[in-house]
């Protein structure tokens, strides 16, 4: 299939082992990227380093850098829905340099968009407040891009109207609960010429762009890989209240779509607003099976239900797994997604399976790569930077069985598990928006374009589609075409 | 969400909350008078290595576990930005830091930091949450050469620590320094949770970390506050106070069973005493100054307590005569309406 998988750019490595592999012989190509790497890099710095020249002042929040184009450099943002999601979107913006949220918009006035404008208020940033996206558009002239963070069902109205505006949109996954209003959104990205880049974070996640990229793709580290698996499991909660003191009154509710404060704080559960947790939690990890294998499924069966919540109040499935296959340029794999509440033990992951070894990743824990004992050696990948060293107990047995007669008898040594050589060290979301910033500033292509998500929206829905039918269901060619 | 929350509904009618730091490790334990707080509703969070968890005294059992489960996201949120165990929490960044290179923190790292600075410098050092390095040398090796300690000392103590409140950001006079917001983190937290249960208008409430930093909020109806024990580990009967808390806070620093508390002035272990506890405002500060009060001189207590009248304290000190054990309770400050 011809549709796109991932971004032009593609999963990369860090740059130490990027920096090793282009001084090998056999990875001559690499020497270009390395250096198109440095140039990013010392524009990166350069742009940090002025932001933070101006520390001190009472107001130095505006950073002036003129680009080759001598359009400044510091990307004037707002927040379109400040509930949770909004808010830490908000708290790592006000982490990074040169990016300036200078309006804020929640329909929930006394609630979220208080909060949202405290935190500002702190950091001593001056912002406008809007309860009406579009007032804000029109009064809001000096913006460059607007992040959305609102409900699944708003994306594409809000997405739609920021690209008409002339704006740049940052917009959080799913794209939307409906195939046509993605659609629209892929299609109305195009027509404007502004950047539409959907907020799938583990795209530019330096653990996940190195395991998918140099370890997966480029050196093909765990050999033919057969399957993958990916789970996320949470706890059951009550549904989301609210402070008795401030509720939205029931006319906006109405105007803008809820039928009762119940259905507004809990949308994700409801089918005309949201996705359940197969699209807020399964459209990260599923984006990355997508991208990992480079293809697009080929079919999906699906079983789940309400195994939990009532169904009146929780439309969704509560439980939902799904096998996804996929034809590969290596051959078949196969894709298990698991989602389900009732407990937190297992929390997520997501591993991919190879005749050589495995892979486990977690956005918010350690990656590792496990070694099959048959597989061939993995010092090389050390000495090249691309994994780090095993552990002292784990090393190898061959190594001390070749430097001295006999066998060591110790306790049990583990089977070696190695480590990436990448410490990741900024919020979860920062490299995403980043991204998002240096292509608004063009220095950078996005690495989670709509249509790249469009094909990740596609294969999702399908899952619903495959529980509705009780059985397999092909994905047709033309299903990932907008 | 974070996908490892969890918090349940008990019927157990809270009564006394133990503040019991010799005996924490233990199953936390709440016992009192049956009856007397009947229709308080009880939720536990696990959080920063301990058991949080809310009281509440309002009819409406769904609504107090909706509020209470937003002050466990407030919980959990925090403990993202302040942990030095999660890799890119701030407190985890600032450890990255090159010296003279600022950097931006969120304005709960950045407020936990203020405080410290301010307790640092009221305390003479007594408190400072510079010292994750030495923690981490005692760790590896229980008996550090003088010159290691000397050359961790030299990147210890918040004066190193510049701190841009317009900026909100961090900058390290010397590279690199480990911060631990272990003897403030879970108070600051514990307080933060006490007023997101205030914005859900639940104003009779109690809220502790781990029986270690405990905030009342306002008493239950028909009495003077939350019923309080102080207690130590030895001597008779163990109970060295009672009390009932209102809008204030208490917290409780100890030596518990494996557990070593280093003077961040000395570098050297603390041997005498044994429990430090203090009252006081809220939480954040009643958290740092019970492990302040664990390493500072009675001398230097009383002088603290008397220059601030809204903080009183009481240490446990263990002394050696004759072979035997004694322990000898102090009390610092306004203990008015505490019984033994």
């Amino acid at each position: 299939m011809s549709c796109p998988v991932s971004a032009e750019n593609g999963p990369g490595l860090d740059e130490r082992g990027l920096q090793r592999l282009s001084e090998r012989r056999e990875f001559p190509e690499w020497k270009d990227k390395m250096n198109k790497r440095k140039m990013q890099i010392s524009r990166r710095s350069f742009l940090t380093s002025v932001a933070t020249v101006g520390t001190g002042l009472a107001v130095s929040l505006r950073v002036v850098a003129p680009s080759a184009t001598g359009k400044t450099d510091t990307v004037n943002v707002a927040i379109l829905g400040t509930g949770t999601q909004g808010q830490t979107l908000l708290e790592t913006c006000l982490k990074m340099a040169a990016v300036r949220v200078i309006a804020l918009c929640d329909l929930w006035a006394e609630f979220n968009l208080k909060r949202a404008s405290d935190t500002l208020n702190e950091y001593r940033q001056s912002h406008g407040t809007y309860t009406d996206y579009r007032e804000m558009l029109d009064t809001e002239t000096a913006l460059d891009a607007v992040i959305i963070a609102t409900p699944d069902f708003c994306h594409a109205e809000h997405a739609v109207a920021c690209l008409k505006a002339g704006l740049h949109v940052y917009c959080e996954a799913p794209m939307s609960n409906t195939l046509d209003a993605a659609r629209q959104m892929v299609r109305s990205g195009r027509e404007s010429g502004k950047l539409l880049q959907i907020g799938h974070q583990r795209r530019s996640n330096p653990k996940y762009r190195h395991c998918g990229g140099a370890l997966l793709r480029e050196v093909k580290l765990l050999g033919k890989v057969i399957a993958a698996n990916a789970q996320w499991n949470r706890p059951v909660q009550p549904d989301r209240g609210w402070p008795r003191r401030a509720p939205v009154d029931d006319a906006t509710l109405n105007k803008h779509g809820y039928e009762s404060m119940q259905q507004f704080r809990n949308w994700q559960w409801y089918k005309k607003l949201g996705g359940g947790p197969l699209m807020d939690l399964g459209s990260h990890q599923i984006d990355v099976f997508n991208w990992f294998v480079e293809a697009l499924p080929k079919s999906v069966m699906a079983s789940g239900g309400n195994d939990h919540y009532d169904p009146k109040t929780h439309e969704w499935p509560d439980t939902v797994m799904a096998v996804y296959e996929y034809e590969t340029k290596r051959g078949t794999v196969r894709a298990f997604y698991q989602t389900v509440n009732s407990n937190s033990n297992m929390g997520s992951f997501e591993t991919f399976m190879g005749d050589e070894g495995t892979m486990s990743m977690s956005e918010s824990g350690q990656c590792r790569v496990y070694r099959e004992e048959s597989a061939p050696e993995w010092r090389r990948w050390v000495k090249m930077g691309l994994l780090l060293e095993p552990e002292e107990k784990q090393k190898e047995e061959k190594e001390k069985s070749e430097s001295e007669p006999g066998l060591e008898v110790t306790d049990t040594i583990e089977p070696p598990s190695y480590r990436l050589p990448i410490t990741f060290d900024e919020p979860n979301h920062k490299p995403h928006l980043e991204n998002f910033f240096n292509a608004v500033r063009g220095q950078e292509q996005l690495n989670c374009p709509a249509d790249v998500a469009y094909a990740t929206f596609v294969s999702l829905l399908k899952v619903n589609e495959a529980l509705g039918a009780g059985r397999k269901i092909a994905f047709k060619t033309d299903d990932f075409a907008v | 969400m974070n996908a490892t929350a969890s918090v349940w509904r008990s019927a157990t009618t809270p009564g006394r909350t133990h503040l019991h730091p010799a005996t924490m490790e233990r199953q936390p334990t709440v016992t009192g008078p049956q009856g007397t707080l009947q229709g308080t509703h009880r939720f536990r969070h696990l959080a920063m290595g301990t058991t949080f968890e809310i009281f509440a005294a309002i009819a409406d059992g769904q609504y107090a576990e909706q509020a209470a489960w937003a002050a466990f996201e407030e919980l959990d949120r925090i403990e993202k930005q302040l942990s030095r165990y999660i890799e890119n929490s701030d407190i985890s960044r600032i450890s990255s830091l090159p010296a003279d290179q600022p950097l931006r923190v969120g304005p709960d790292t950045l407020q936990c930091l203020e405080l410290s600075s301010t307790l640092f410098a009221e305390t003479h050092g007594a408190f400072d949450v510079t010292v994750g390095a030495l923690q981490d040398c005692y760790r590896a090796d229980p008996r550090p050469s003088q010159k290691t300690l000397r050359s961790i000392r030299q990147r210890m103590g918040m004066n190193l620590v510049e701190l841009d409140s317009s900026e909100h950001s961090v900058r390290l006079r010397r590279s690199p320094i480990r911060i631990d917001l272990g003897g403030i983190g879970k108070g600051y937290a514990v307080d933060r949770m006490a007023a997101m249960l205030c914005e859900w208008s639940i104003e009779t409430a109690l809220v502790h970390a781990g029986h270690s930093s405990v905030v009342a909020l306002a008493p239950p109806r028909r009495t003077k506050g939350w019923p309080i024990v102080l207690k130590s580990e030895r001597g008779a009967g163990g109970t060295l106070v009672r009390f009932d808390l209102q809008n204030s806070s208490v917290s409780g620093s100890g030596l518990r069973k494996g557990k070593h508390i280093v003077d961040p002035r000395t570098g050297r272990y603390v041997e005498e005493r044994q429990a430090a506890w203090c009252r006081g405002p809220n939480a954040a500060v009643t958290d740092a100054l019970s492990t302040a009060f664990m390493v500072m001189s009675p001398e230097e207590i009383e002088k603290y307590c008397v220059r601030h009248p809204d903080i009183a304290a009481i240490t446990v000190v263990t002394q050696a005569k004759d072979g035997t054990q004694t322990e000898q309770v102090l009390r610092f400050g306004d203990w008015e309406g505490a019984t033994s």
